[in-house]
């Protein structure tokens, strides 16, 4: 009596190997959500309701004059920026001798049904400003904003100049009127702005999450498993690396309701902040308005701010030094990563140096 | 908005020559590398296709359409959840809220009052000054 040949998909070896995969796999993911992230220390200077200004600790005094005030996003946890060490901005702007605020806006509750791009502008950002300006001693710092922060930044400094020395934004969405995909699907006669804040006082961090990842779901669906799987057969993978960004990748903020209204509405629906004639607490917020020095970063592959809505900047503000610095990489990829040490950190050190 | 392009913020992870060439010496009989194989040869048309669908005006209109049901749903749990909690006494999420606004509202009030403060005291110290000079 002859046996029939084991099918390969049975052999011992590739089914153990397989089944260790998967397992390493899931330790990966599921290790993801206590991922240590944000470690350079900082001490909390102000707060006000969720927010909280941090100034991070410095082993000598700063040997550069002008602080900088890091603006992050309202969706997204603030430690992009300070990932982990050896791959965070906020290490590599200390080590270039600057003293480094950052504002975390925190995670609103029902109670900040209200809370509007409005508010955060004219009554948080002001004010986490003048305890920047006591706190150093300075009367002026670079802003530096990321992303939608980018864009409450600019505001910020159309409205208080006197604050500011330098702006700086990071993939910062501006002008909407080309707004690729997110432009189509918040566009006024498809998306239900009104009813989506009327049954979410606060919007859930999963809308604008579920949102940027269909700008490109197999890469962002599937790649990130398939790479994973791939990369865990190397012996240089960094797990704890990709289990820190896995994490903020995954850890939506939820967004205020009143707040989101106002961005879909007034930014991407009206493009009000581009055409100049968006107000705040009845003043006008004009782009015109600021003249300091301006550097905006840009990606080339940007699919959450494509090119047409952050290089519109330069041209827009009264400054008459507004550059711009075209990083080749994705919106993150840019800010953080092996890339982003070798391309944004030194171009930015470099012009926040010139510009101190 | 500056989340989740994952694949934008890691490496790219492209197999070496030398793994490729091992790769294709045959079907595997890994189910990782069998879907590695499929993925990598599917990937870019994968990604055109669903690019091509999406990238249209009526796939807006269409998750706009399949998000306001999904609200009409949640708008209805949400209301008959209410309804059920102040029929039985108990405070609902929205009377929480209510009570967080205040103290909100409370703490942009100190806020001004401490603006106000600081206004002053740059006004007496800017007066001391000139006086002293």
């Amino acid at each position: 009596m002859t046996t029939a040949p084991v099918p390969p998909w049975l052999d011992p070896e590739t089914v153990w190997a397989s089944n260790d995969r998967a397992l390493e796999m899931a330790r990966a993911i599921l290790g993801s959500s206590d991922a240590p992230v944000g470690l350079t220390p900082k001490e909390l200077v102000w707060r006000k309701n969720k927010a909280r200004l941090y100034r991070y600790v410095r082993s000598e005094p700063a040997t550069q004059h002008t602080p900088v005030f890091l603006v992050l996003p309202l969706i997204n946890r603030a430690y992009i920026l300070d990932l982990r060490p050896g791959a965070s901005f906020v290490e590599f702007l200390l080590s270039e001798g600057f003293d480094v605020f950052l504002i975390d806006w925190g995670t609103p509750g029902d109670e900040d049904r209200a809370l509007d791009i409005t508010t955060l502008v004219t009554r948080y950002l002001p004010r986490a400003a003048k305890v920047i300006q006591r706190t150093v001693g300075a009367e002026q710092m670079t802003v530096l904003g990321y992303c939608i922060g980018g864009a409450l930044a600019a505001c910020f400094v159309a409205l208080h100049p006197e604050f500011v020395r330098n702006l700086v934004l990071f993939t910062a969405p501006i002008d909407f009127a080309e707004a690729g995909q997110f432009g189509l699907l918040t566009a006024r006669d498809v998306f239900p702005i009104e009813r989506l804040t009327d049954t979410f006082p606060i919007v859930p961090g999963q809308v604008p999450d579920i949102g940027a990842k269909l700008l490109n779901p197999i890469a962002n669906y599937l790649g990130t498993y398939t790479r994973l799987s791939e990369k865990l057969g190397d012996p240089e993978f960094d797990v704890a690396g990709w289990q820190a960004m896995y994490r903020w990748v995954n850890e939506s903020v939820p967004f205020a309701g009143a707040a989101f209204r106002q961005w879909v509405v007034e930014f991407y629906q009206e493009n009000r902040l581009a055409r100049g004639i968006l107000e705040m607490d009845g003043r006008p917020v004009r782009l015109a308005d600021i003249h300091c020095p301006v550097l905006n970063v840009a990606a080339t592959k940007d699919q959450i701010a494509p090119r047409a809505t952050t290089s519109a900047i330069t041209s827009l503000v009264g400054s008459a030094d507004a550059s711009e610095a075209v990083i080749e990489g994705g919106h993150v990829g840019i800010v953080v990563g092996r890339k982003a040490k070798a391309d944004l950190w030194p171009t930015v050190g470099r012009w926040l140096r010139t510009h101190d | 908005m500056a989340t989740r392009a994952q694949s934008n913020s890691q490496s790219s992870g492209t197999p070496t020559g030398e793994e490729s060439a091992g790769r294709s010496e045959g079907p595997s009989a890994d189910p990782f590398e069998m879907w590695r194989q499929l993925y990598e040869t599917n990937e870019r048309a994968w990604t055109q296709a669903l690019d091509q669908a999406m990238n249209r005006p009526e796939f807006g209109a269409s998750s706009g359409k399949m998000l306001e049901t999904i609200l009409a749903a949640q708008k209805a749990v949400r209301d008959n959840m209410r309804t059920f909690l102040e029929t039985i006494n108990v405070p609902t999420r929205e009377d929480i809220a209510r009570l967080g606004e205040l103290v909100v509202g409370l703490e942009e009030k100190i806020d001004q009052v401490a603006d106000r403060l600081d206004t002053i005291e740059d006004a007496v110290r800017g007066a001391a000054s000139k006086r002293t000079r």
